[in-house]
C-alpha cells in the first residue's frame, strides 16, 4: 500500500467524525438492508402503478382484489418516505468511501465505483422527486412518472451491482475489522474510537447502535408522519401528511375540480347524456335513464397515483348492466372519456376483467348524496384496484377501445 | 479493504444490472424524449449527485466534528439521534413549506 500523508493529513478531519462503528462495514450491511428492502417494495409497487397506467398488450391486471391499487401505491410512497433517511444514513456511513486513496485498484473497482455513480444519483433523484411530486411541486421541465420510472430501473440495475460487488459482506462474511478501516491512508487513527478501542471497548458497538437507534427512529417518525393519508388508524397522528384524504367536498379530496378541468357548464349542461359507443352501435342514456337503472352501492376506494386514499359508498349503475343491454361483447377492451379534452388523464382504459366487474359503477352518487360537480357530476367511473387518475369523472363515453 | 473478492458468478449479476441501467437510459433518453426532457433530467440526477456529495454530507461531516470535539461520546450519541430525527422530519415537510 502506498501512504499518502499529504492527502491523509489534508483529509484527516473528513475521518475524525467517522467513529469506527458507525462508519464500518457492519453498519453499511445494517443499514443497507433496511433500505433495500425499502427500495425493492417501492420497486414492486411501482412497477404495479406503472402496468395499470401502461397496460401491456398481454398482461390485463385483474380487477380485484378491490383495495389492490389503494395498498400498493400506499405502501410505494410509504416505503419510499422511509427510504429518506435510510439512504442518508446509509450514505453517511460510507461517505468517507468517496475519498479513498487510490481511488481506482483495478479495473473491477473501476466498473464497481462507475456504477455507484447511478445508484447514488438514482436514489437522490427518486426519493427527491417522488416527495416533491406528491406535494404536487413540478419545479422541472419533464414529464415526472416518466423519468421516474426510467430512473427506478437505473436504481434497481447499478443496486443489484452493488450487492454482487458487496457480496460477502451483504450475506453477513465481514472481514473482521479492527477498530477502524482507515480508507486515507492504512493505519488506524487516532480518533477517540480507534484509539481507545481496547480500552473503551464497546464504543464502536455503541456507535453502530446509536446509528441503528438513529435510523429506526428516523425511519418510524416519518412514517408516522405521513402514512395517515393512505392509513385510516395513522389519519389523526400524521401530522405531515401530504394530503389529507379526508379534506374536500362530502368529505373526499379532489386532486382535479370542475373549473380546472374547464368542464362545469358541460357538466352542468341539462342535455348531457351518456354514449356507449361500440362499433357503429350507439346507444345514448340520458341522466333520468341511468337514474331509473336498478342501482348498486359499493364500498370503494378512491386512491390517488400520489399514495393518499380514502374509502366512499358509491352508488350508481354497473357498468355490465349496460354493456350486456348494448351488446358489447365480453373480451373488448373499453375506454372511459371524459367531457374534459386535452388532458392526459381524460381517458382511462377498461380490461375486459374491470369493465365487466359487478363493482365497477358508473356513479351518481357519493356517500347517498348526488356528486359533488367537483367528485364528477353528472357520472363519474369508479372501480375496484384502479389508480385514481383513472376513475374518470364527468363522463362523456365509454367506447371499445 | 476488499478481504473478499466477488464471486465469478457475480458478475453476471452485474451484467443483468447494466441491462437494466441500459434500459433505464433507453426510456430516458430514446423513448419519448420530449416527455423525459433527457438533458434536463440529466441535470436533475447529476444535481442529486452534487448538492449531496458536496453539499449535504459535507455539513454533516461538520456538525459530526462538532459533536465529536464538544461532546462526551454518550451525549453526543444522544444528540446524533435526536438531530438525526429532526433533520427527517425537516427534510419531509420541506416541500411543504417551500413550495410557491
Ligand atoms: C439502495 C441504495 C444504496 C446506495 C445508494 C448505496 C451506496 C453505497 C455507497 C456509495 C457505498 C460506498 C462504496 C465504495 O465506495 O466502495 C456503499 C458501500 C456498501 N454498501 Fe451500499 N448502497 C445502497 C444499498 C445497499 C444495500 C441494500 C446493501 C446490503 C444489504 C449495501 C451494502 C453495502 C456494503 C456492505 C458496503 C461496503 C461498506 C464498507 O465496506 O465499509 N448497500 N453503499
Ligand atoms: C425509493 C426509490 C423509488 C423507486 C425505485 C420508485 C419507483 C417508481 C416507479 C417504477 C413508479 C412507476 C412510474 C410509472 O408509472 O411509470 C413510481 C411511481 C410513483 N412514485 Fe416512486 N419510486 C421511489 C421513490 C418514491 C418516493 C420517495 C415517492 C414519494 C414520496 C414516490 C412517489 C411516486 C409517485 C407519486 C408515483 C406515481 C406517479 C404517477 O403515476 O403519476 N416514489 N415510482
Amino acid at each position: 500500500m502506498i501512504e499518502l500523508p499529504s492527502a491523509r493529513a489534508v483529509l484527516h478531519p473528513v475521518d475524525e467524525p467517522f467513529p469506527p462503528g458507525a462508519h464500518d462495514t457492519r453498519s453499511a450491511v445494517t443499514i443497507g438492508r433496511l433500505l433495500g428492502i425499502a427500495v425493492a417494495v417501492a420497486f414492486v409497487t411501482g412497477m404495479i402503478s406503472h402496468l395499470h397506467q401502461h397496460p401491456l398488450g398481454w398482461l390485463d391486471l385483474p380487477s380485484r382484489p378491490v383495495w389492490g391499487y389503494r395498498v400498493t401505491q400506499g405502501l410505494h410512497v410509504i416505503a419510499g418516505i422511509a427510504a429518506i433517511p435510510l439512504l442518508l444514513a446509509k450514505l453517511w456511513v460510507v461517505y468517507r468511501h468517496l475519498f479513498v486513496w487510490p481511488p481506482v485498484r483495478d479495473a473491477a473497482h473501476a466498473v464497481e465505483r462507475l456504477l455507484l455513480v447511478p445508484l447514488v444519483a438514482g436514489m437522490l433523484f427518486e426519493v427527491t422527486s417522488g416527495l416533491l411530486n406528491v406535494v404536487r411541486w413540478y419545479p422541472w421541465p419533464f414529464f415526472f412518472p416518466r423519468v421516474h420510472y426510467g430512473v427506478a430501473w437505473m436504481v434497481v440495475g447499478s443496486l443489484a451491482a452493488h450487492l454482487a460487488f458487496k457480496w460477502w459482506a451483504v450475506c453477513g462474511r465481514i472481514p473482521e475489522p479492527v477498530a477502524a478501516q482507515p480508507v486515507l491512508g492504512d493505519e488506524p487513527l487516532a480518533s477517540p474510537g480507534a484509539a481507545g478501542a481496547a480500552g473503551a471497548a464497546g464504543a464502536p458497538d455503541a456507535d453502530r447502535r446509536a446509528l441503528l437507534i438513529g435510523a429506526l427512529a428516523s425511519t418510524a417518525a416519518v412514517t408516522l408522519a405521513t402514512a395517515g393519508q393512505t392509513v385510516p388508524a395513522l389519519h389523526a397522528i400524521s401530522a405531515l401528511k401530504p394530503r389529507d384524504p379526508l379534506a374536500g367536498p362530502q368529505g373526499l379530496a379532489v386532486n382535479r375540480t370542475a373549473s380546472a378541468a374547464g368542464v362545469r357548464s358541460a357538466a352542468l349542461d341539462p342535455g348531457w347524456q351518456l354514449t356507449l359507443a361500440a362499433g357503429d352501435r350507439v346507444t345514448r342514456f340520458t341522466l333520468a335513464d341511468l337514474v331509473a337503472m336498478p342501482q348498486q352501492v359499493a364500498r370503494l376506494p378512491l386512491a390517488c397515483v400520489e399514495g393518499w386514499s380514502a374509502e366512499a359508498e358509491w352508488t350508481g349503475v354497473p357498468l355490465r348492466a349496460l354493456l350486456s343491454a348494448a351488446g358489447v361483447p365480453a373480451d373488448a377492451h373499453l375506454r372511459a372519456v371524459s367531457l374534459e379534452r386535452n388532458w392526459l388523464y381524460a381517458n382511462s382504459p377498461l380490461n375486459p376483467a374491470q369493465a365487466w366487474d359487478p363493482l365497477t359503477l358508473l356513479a351518481l352518487r357519493l356517500d347517498g348524496e348526488p356528486l359533488d360537480l367537483d367528485h364528477g357530476y353528472p357520472l363519474r367511473l369508479i372501480g375496484p384496484n384502479r389508480p385514481g387518475v383513472h376513475q374518470t369523472k364527468w363522463l362523456e363515453r365509454i367506447e371499445v377501445a | 479493504m476488499n478481504a473478499h473478492r466477488m464471486p465469478r458468478a457475480g458478475w453476471v449479476v452485474v451484467a443483468a444490472g447494466v441491462l437494466a441501467i441500459g434500459w433505464g437510459l433507453w426510456q430516458l433518453v430514446v423513448v419519448a424524449p420530449s416527455a423525459t426532457r433527457p438533458v434536463a433530467a440529466a441535470a436533475w440526477l447529476a444535481g442529486a449527485l452534487i448538492v449531496h456529495d458536496g453539499v449535504i454530507a459535507p455539513v454533516a461531516v461538520l456538525v459530526g466534528l462538532l459533536l465529536v470535539r464538544s461532546l462526551t461520546p454518550r451525549s453526543r450519541r444522544l444528540v446524533a439521534v435526536l438531530a438525526f430525527v429532526a433533520v427527517s422530519l425537516l427534510v419531509l415537510a420541506l416541500p411543504g413549506l417551500l413550495r410557491p
